[in-house]
């Protein structure tokens, strides 16, 4: 099986390295009515992602919107261990960067993100990709499995 | 980011513990988003009360600040609790979920937050002032302060809020720097502005939720004559659909004469049209279902006004609402208080619906009724109602509401 491996430049918004299978939307998306913290999964009948689990992947998304209690539902998620491992946006609105940050001040734990990416991460990154995101460096690493063997 | 000198101090932990941990909070998300410094706010605005949104991380958050000794150092007001704070028990909400909540009942008064319970705080003594550098939360709110008012804040998430009250300051970035609330596409309203009725308001603002992202919209074609319910409910419902946390409005909104004018004068932006069509396809896109059995009626997404509780009572009277049908509105203590004195209490409970208070369809657990369609008036439920309280949903006006609320169906 031959692998394709691309590396994408950004911004490092939240530091810290974590890696994992890729969940991608073009939509924008409102934490609070959008994810349950207590499963992991997104509720909102109205995005594309409905019924997906967040848990452990690399959240690819353009950008936040809704409601502003979105910072509180993603230390929940974080809490109980539901959140996703790294975040990767067009462009990061303050909401989930909070949250993100603030995971580290009250759970101790890393949520990396990183965004203003040299290509548009939507477009670049499938679902399933294997990515590994880099808060520090501000790089994202694809790597897809392809084609024959 | 550049610190003055107290500042600095309260950073290093100089001013207790809580100070320490609010300005931790509140330069940590400055440095992502560049803010070169800080600025004091004349007021705060928090998000972090229902329990049925805060959940446990929030109550141990809440508890936290609580036990540091927190104060809040600028008037602070809180956004609706997680349930009616008097009438809890005849809404069957669980002992345990009760509980939960008034450890956050609890730790918001410790902290001294303004008990409004609101989430219309400029309605009910928070009111800003043109130029006012805010700390808020609550997207309705948000979009209301800065747009109706010409007050300046971003749109703050849960936590930070509140350390934005304990800390009286707010990083300087995004909406409070005059380049940033330049008006960036026109939206002209293509519809007779005397054809306009209070439930367009929320399907304007769903669609322009939708449809700018996170630019600043400039509308013009809303008439003159606007109402403030009709700011709110339209306000409320581009939080919503989008993350709109400001517009101007030409010859109506403070800021319309020189940030919202800017764009007129410069060629080649963008502009979008909202005509009847497009109201429409709003309208039907805000719906998760057209017609049919409705077993429960919301309105009261922002806090229902003195106003629009008035209209209910007029709806209602010498009217029934059908058996096995709710219909719950939502509003604040006070404006509870003025209803009872001007007899709309009486008509609206008499007749069968009933007016819950402090509290709302969305931050409550609305979903242990099992209700299967809702009916609303508003813009902000509509959208989220089928994720939070687990309905199919069914936008109209006020009378299309009541109507439904009588019959027991929509048609």
């Amino acid at each position: 099986m031959r692998e394709i491996k691309l590396t994408v430049r950004g911004r490092g918004v939240i530091k810290g390295v974590a890696e994992g299978l890729a969940l991608v939307s073009g939509q924008n998306l409102s934490l609070w009515g959008g994810l349950n913290p207590k499963t992991g999964l997104i509720i909102d009948t109205r995005h594309e992602l409905y019924g997906q689990q967040l848990r452990g992947k690399v959240l690819v998304f353009p950008y936040g919107k809704g409601s502003t209690t979105g910072a509180i539902v993603f230390l929940e998620a974080v809490k109980r261990g539901n959140a996703p491992a790294a975040i990767v946006n067009v462009e990061t609105e303050p909401i989930l960067a909070s949250g993100a940050f603030m995971a580290k001040i009250f759970c101790r734990k890393t949520i990396p993100i990183v965004d203003r990416l040299d290509r548009n991460p939507v477009e670049v990154i499938r679902t399933n990709d294997y990515v590994r995101v880099d808060g520090d460096a501000g790089l994202v690493e694809i790597r897809r499995a392809c084609g024959i063997p | 980011m550049y610190l003055t000198k107290q500042e600095e101090q309260m950073l290093a932990g100089e001013c207790g513990e809580s100070v320490q941990l609010a300005m931790e909070i509140l330069t940590g998300v400055g440095d992502i988003y560049g803010a070169e410094e800080m600025t004091k706010i004349a007021s705060a605005h928090t998000v972090m009360t229902p329990y049925q949104d805060i959940m446990d991380a929030g109550v141990e958050i809440c508890e936290r600040f609580a036990e540091l000794g927190a104060k809040y150092s600028v008037p602070t007001t809180l956004d609706p609790a997680g349930m009616d704070l008097q009438r809890w028990r005849e809404f069957k909400i669980p002992e345990a979920y009760a509980k939960k909540q008034m450890r956050i009942v609890r730790a918001q008064e410790k902290l001294g937050g303004i008990p409004v319970w609101t989430c219309t705080p400029y309605l009910h003594g928070n009111t800003p002032l043109l130029g006012q550098h805010l700390g808020w939360s609550e997207s309705s709110a948000v979009v209301f302060a800065n747009s109706v008012m010409g007050a300046r804040t971003n749109r703050l998430t849960a936590v930070v809020d509140m350390a934005a009250g304990i800390a009286g300051r707010v990083p300087k970035f995004g909406l409070h720097l005059d380049e940033n609330r330049r008006g960036e596409i026109l939206v002209k309203i293509e519809v007779e502005p005397k054809t306009l009725t209070n439930s367009d308001y929320p399907a304007i603002g769903y669609f322009i939720g939708k449809q700018v992202a996170d630019k600043v919209p400039v509308l013009a074609g809303i008439p003159k004559a606007v109402s403030t319910d009709q700011l709110k409910n339209m306000g409320a419902a581009a939080a919503a659909s989008g993350s709109l946390a400001l517009y101007h409005i030409l010859d109506v909104t403070p800021e319309s004469e020189n940030l919202g004018r800017i764009l007129q004068k410069e060629n080649g932006k963008e502009t979008l049209e909202l005509g009847l069509r497009e109201l429409k396809e709003t309208k039907d896109e805000m719906c998760t279902t057209r017609a049919g059995d409705v077993d429960f009626i919301a309105v009261g997404c922002p806090h229902y006004s003195i106003r629009e509780l008035g209209k209910v009572a007029a709806l209602l009277k010498d009217k029934k609402i059908c058996e096995g049908t709710k219909f719950w509105i939502y509003t604040t203590r006070h404006v509870e208080m003025l209803a009872k004195r001007m007899g709309y209490f009486d008509i609206i409970e008499s007749n069968g619906a009933q007016i819950l208070t402090e509290t709302c369809m969305l931050v409550s657990p609305t979903d242990i009724y099992g209700f299967e369609t809702m009916m609303t008036d508003s813009g902000k439920c509509a959208h989220y109602a089928p994720a939070l309280c687990k309905t199919e949903v069914i936008y109209g006006s006020i009378e299309e509401c009541v109507e439904a609320a009588i019959n027991g169906f929509a048609q």
